[in-house]
């Protein structure tokens, strides 16, 4: 079943809840990954029920976004955590995804995970597999 | 209603044991349709078809089938979500490790070498290693599976293997010699992976370490599948007609009660009917105890081959442990080469009873490969906090969670831990009561308990896990036992159509013929007796090479 597609106040309240999850208080996070662009191009693939629960908590996260994932999360017993788990999952898949699919605007997410490249076709070679010690330099 | 002429032979299923016995049925002359659920595929363009997408693997598991089944644990309330592995398209398995074990002399015996503890079903194979043990070869040689290195309890072998060893990374060095410091017996295992090609025109390319073995297809062909190492011959003839993305529902017998077709239904929504002198179910183990249970009929009023309520019975799953270490100044890139790194023999079998743990059969440890087995960074974010425990002080969300991933995703390793679970009867495939499937039968409905035994070995095994990462140097460990049989997507399902040699205890006889019958057959893990602490794969294949001639015999 098609989900209907989020309002712009929806996709800007959903943004915010991507961000709470990967902030960009470090470094990159899911804003400048562009992750929402990854949650609404695929939302005809998500279960229609997890959907329906998630737009359910945009009105409140557009007021307090971290206020709403401090409670879905509260409870990993609680009706409210599979909800958490997919947009973390979201937040992650925006992050990390190969561009291709709307998120990880310029290999934002690859990068700070250190991933030179996308190891297909080319694979690695033997030299590629030795551990590098970081503490070796003084 | 679609009705085809007769053939000598339907495989259900071609996979590891379906396009074995499909290929070998070919070769003798005989016309076969394989019917598989899944998508074909085409070895000479595949590296257009399989690629590194995390999103097609592990998001959207294109290679699997993701219809929800019903599971009742430890007595818990029913859970409907898809929880099987349970690997789609021609040719496979396409999504595995490549861990190539043989079983070992005792997995056969386990009721005489370690009795049968109560409340399980234990029970003798039909066969022993030995009578197996020319079709191991056969496999490893048809599949060119790279060596493993010697260790104690290596099974009698020989042939040496027709690959060399695939290389081993600098963490598999790191872990190996932490073992070794520990006492214990730390091996290469052999790797259903190419390393030297050597027949010339083969579509096998040598494996390139990209480290996207698990839950993914090789895009090299370097992976050891029935699509690269039996099919393409078979399917040069006019003999095999491959029907992909159809789905068998029911087999259909005559009026005297012997199966004569099978029914199933196109990509199209249209339905089939395909007659066959001889029958052979070859699906995932637990689907085939499905397949056998919804076949009924006036002879077969319980379904077919289950005069004695035996099928669906004895399921068992491996156990299933895992830890990972993270090291403060080491990039280990455990993402980078291939799922089979090293193993450890020394708790498998009844070693750890015979040193006065509590439970009879042991599991089998490897270690080197990424806390998610296999793929890139999403994979190992997407795990965290998941089925993936995080370490100790680690948050679900925040800035936190970021830090430790992006830091913790080229600095870590893995052990993981795969047990033999004993069999219990009363661990079984049924048919649910309530939920239907997509084509309006009952949905798949697993019950399931472990055995205490396999509880004791969870915890112990666990333990072992973390004393290796510590000994090698990791500075945060955290592990777990996945919270539902065989991982949070159970790929190792055995048992449910049972061999031996009483009708009233077992399903199908030692080449799978189901009793009863002289035309109807179940191939692959579902006749396994007991799990063994190891991989399945090369079990699966030997075990289609012995029955591929009595099958053929049958379809004369």
């Amino acid at each position: 079943m098609d989900q209907p597609a989020f309002s712009d106040e929806e996709r800007a309240a959903l943004a915010r809840l991507l961000a709470v999850i990967l902030p960009s208080t470090s470094g990159p996070g899911a804003t400048e990954a562009d992750a929402i662009d990854y949650v609404v191009g695929r939302l005809h693939k998500e279960d229609p029920e997890i959907v329906v629960g998630v737009r359910a908590h945009l009105p409140a996260a557009a007021e307090d976004p971290v206020a709403v994932i401090a409670a879905l999360a509260s409870d990993p017993t609680g009706p409210g955590y599979q909800v958490f788990r997919r947009i973390r999952a979201w937040a992650w898949e925006g992050f990390l995804c190969d561009p291709k699919h709307g998120g990880n605007r310029d290999h934002v997410g690859w990068q700070r995970f250190g991933i030179p490249r996308s190891p297909q076709p080319l694979g690695w070679t033997v030299e590629d597999l030795e551990v590098v010690d970081e503490g070796a330099h003084p | 209603m679609i009705t085809h002429d007769k053939v000598d032979l339907v495989v259900v299923g071609l996979g590891a044991s379906g396009g074995i016995i499909a290929s070998e049925a070919v070769h003798a002359g005989l016309s076969v349709v394989g019917i598989e659920a899944g998508s074909d595929h085409d070895p000479k363009t595949i590296t257009s078809q399989f690629d590194d997408d995390e999103i097609r693997y592990i998001v959207d598991l294109e290679l699997e089938w993701t219809d929800p089944e019903v599971l009742v644990f430890e007595g818990g309330p029913p859970m409907q979500f898809p929880w099987l592995a349970r690997n789609i398209g021609v040719g496979g398995p396409h999504h595995w490790s490549g861990f190539s074990f043989r079983f070992h002399p005792s997995d056969f015996r386990v009721a005489s070498e370690a009795g049968v503890p109560e409340g399980s079903s234990v029970a003798d194979w039909p066969i022993s290693y030995d009578d197996l043990e020319p079709f191991y070869q056969t496999a490893e040689d048809r599949f060119e599976i790279s060596a493993g290195t010697p260790h104690p309890w290596q099974p009698p072998r020989y042939k040496d293997w027709p690959q060399p060893p695939l290389p081993m990374s600098g963490r598999a060095k790191m872990l190996r010699d932490a073992a070794s410091r520990l006492g214990w017996h730390p091996y290469q295992p052999p790797a259903g992976m190419i390393t030297s090609p050597t027949n010339p025109g083969s579509l096998r390319q040598q494996c390139n370490l990209c480290g996207h073995c698990t839950h993914f297809g090789c895009t090299r062909n370097a992976k050891a599948s029935t699509l690269v190492a039996f099919l393409p011959d078979a399917r040069t003839t006019a003999r095999l007609d491959v029907r992909s993305r159809s789905h068998v529902t029911e087999v259909l017998v005559d009026a005297g009660g012997t199966p004569r077709a099978v029914r199933y239904i196109d990509a199209h929504g249209d339905t089939h009917e395909q007659p066959a002198k001889v029958i052979v179910l070859a699906n995932n183990a637990p689907y085939v105890a499905k397949l056998m249970l919804q076949s009924t009929s006036a002879h077969h009023p319980n379904g077919l081959g289950n005069e004695y309520d035996q099928v669906g019975r004895h399921a068992t799953f491996h156990t299933s442990m895992f830890a990972y270490g993270v090291w403060e100044d080491k990039l280990l890139f455990a993402e980078r080469g291939p799922g089979t790194q090293i193993a450890i023999d020394d708790f498998s079998e009844g070693r750890p009873f015979q040193t006065g743990a509590g439970f009879r059969r042991g599991a089998q440890m490897s270690a080197g490969m990424p806390a998610a087995f296999a793929g890139g960074a999403l994979s190992f974010a997407l795990a965290l906090g998941d089925w993936l425990p995080l370490p100790e002080g680690v948050p679900a969300y925040g800035d936190e969670l970021l830090k430790f991933a992006s830091h913790a995703f080229q600095r870590h390793a893995a052990v993981f831990c795969l047990g033999e679970d004993l069999p219990r009867e009363q661990n079984r495939v049924t048919l649910d009561p309530v939920m239907t499937d997509r084509y309006g039968f009952p949905a798949l409905r697993y019950e399931f308990e472990h055995h205490p035994e396999d509880k004791a070995q969870i915890a112990w095994m666990l333990d072992r896990a973390e004393e290796l990462l510590r000994e090698a140097g990791a500075v945060q460990v955290a592990k777990a036992a996945p919270p539902l049989p065989g991982g949070m997507r159970a790929g190792h399902a055995h048992g449910t159509t049972r061999m031996g040699s009483d009708p009233e205890t077992s399903v199908t006889n030692d080449v799978g013929l189901v009793h009863g019958f002289d035309n109807f057959f179940s191939a692959g893990a579902g006749t396994f007796v007991t799990s063994a602490g190891f991989n399945p794969f090369l079990t699966i294949a030997a075990l289609a090479l012995r029955a591929a001639p009595t099958i053929i015999e049958a379809a004369r």
